[in-house]
């Protein structure tokens, strides 16, 4: 049978078509397709972090925690500061009261609080500030080279203001809620305010996606 | 609008959220309302007051200081977030039009009170007075209240809160 030269062309772009929906279907799995409703918020490449020491509300701690465990909730932010972190903070204790009540307990989150402003926030002055948010909350902070290496690749910034002539500063911070996998990758930003609920559809749809992905 | 003098231009100054004519009467001063200060925990150094200062003056006021006897110091201020990063930056002072409303809310303006003297417990009156540019002053108090409960009588149920 004889094929037509306009035949043999359009038999040549269907398997390329083919061809190129295919592969990008593997590439697509193999970054995790992220569904519709996490677009904006799951990453679309999930950031390794390298794990560093911090000082915990616990003592010395790792970060992000070196086996495979559970996931966690991180704000960036200072314990002076009388707006923007007790609103997040309190936003985040307001998920967390609603997580405990739907979320089953194997599958509940870390909440940390890592203050960029270890100088004002040592981990015993910490450890005292957020008992009032959460009895889970975790605060932490630790030296410059932890702080910096985290919050950059995490994407966060913070910048320590200049002191007036009382000595006190304000700090420029991300206001974003980071979350974390339980294999140490950032996973996901969210911008408060946080609706609980929406939140909490959101975080399951998170691990759902990240388990898929481990497939 | 030009020329109607039944409706008054209110600046739209950012952050001046909510803006809203009000009949302003000559001889009427500013008013604040629904003041609350944010409970903080029992070792906060910084606490954060929100309120409503409704300008029923026929001319502009500008609030040029703030104080408490409570604290060692206070201060205006207005958070921003942008891009992502909350910012928090002092005023020197805050214009409110004639007729206007300054809304002081959670990520935006507020006042920011410094080293509490004693410590700070939900439901105590905390004594407040702002300064105005023309000389005149202002006292008034807010109470200390848990921010979720606030959240919630602010919005009756409704979950959103918005950040400025």
């Amino acid at each position: 049978m004889r094929m037509t030269r306009g035949f043999g062309l359009a038999m040549l772009s269907l398997l390329f078509i083919g061809g190129v929906a295919i592969a990008s279907s593997f590439v697509l799995r193999g970054e995790g397709k992220i569904p519709t409703e996490l677009k904006g918020i799951a990453l679309s490449k999930p950031v390794p972090l390298d794990r560093r020491t911090f000082m915990s509300t616990n003592g010395e701690a790792v970060f992000p925690v070196p086996s495979r465990s559970k996931w966690t909730f991180l704000v960036v932010g200072y314990a002076h500061c009388p707006d923007i972190c007790p609103f997040i903070l309190e936003n985040l204790a307001e998920v967390e009261t609603q997580m405990l009540k739907s979320v089953a307990k194997a599958k509940l989150p870390r909440f940390v609080f890592l203050s960029v402003d270890p100088q004002r926030d040592t981990p015993d002055f910490l450890k005292n500030y957020v008992k009032h948010f959460s009895d889970r909350l975790v605060g932490m902070t630790g030296d410059a080279a932890s702080i910096d290496g985290l919050t950059q690749q995490i994407g966060a910034f913070y910048r320590l203001g200049k002191p007036d002539s009382e000595g006190f500063y304000p700090v420029d911070h991300s206001g974003e809620v980071f979350l974390i996998d339980p294999t140490g990758r950032l996973f996901a930003k969210f911008k408060p305010p946080l609706d609980a609920d929406e939140t909490i559809d959101r975080f399951l749809g998170l691990t759902a996606h990240f388990q898929a992905a481990q497939l | 609008m030009p020329g109607n003098n039944t409706q008054r231009i209110l600046s739209a100054s950012i952050g001046l959220c909510a803006l809203a004519a009000f009949s302003a009467i000559a001889g009427e001063v500013p008013r604040v309302s629904d003041s609350w200060i944010r409970s903080a925990p029992p070792n906060a150094k910084t606490h954060a007051a929100y309120l409503t200062l409704r300008n029923h003056a026929a001319t502009g006021v500008e609030i040029i200081g703030v104080e408490s006897p409570q604290y060692e110091r206070a201060e205006l201020h207005h958070s921003k977030t942008i891009d992502g990063v909350a910012t928090m930056i002092k005023q020197d002072q805050i214009a409110v039009q004639p007729g206007g409303l300054l809304k002081m809310v959670p990520g935006g303006f507020h006042v920011m009170l410094i080293k509490p003297k004693q410590p700070v417990r939900v439901g105590d009156k905390i004594d407040l007075k702002f300064r105005f540019s023309d000389g005149t002053a202002l006292t008034f108090n807010a109470e200390v209240r848990s921010a979720r409960k606030q959240m919630k009588l602010d919005h009756g149920g409704h979950k959103h809160h918005k950040m400025n």
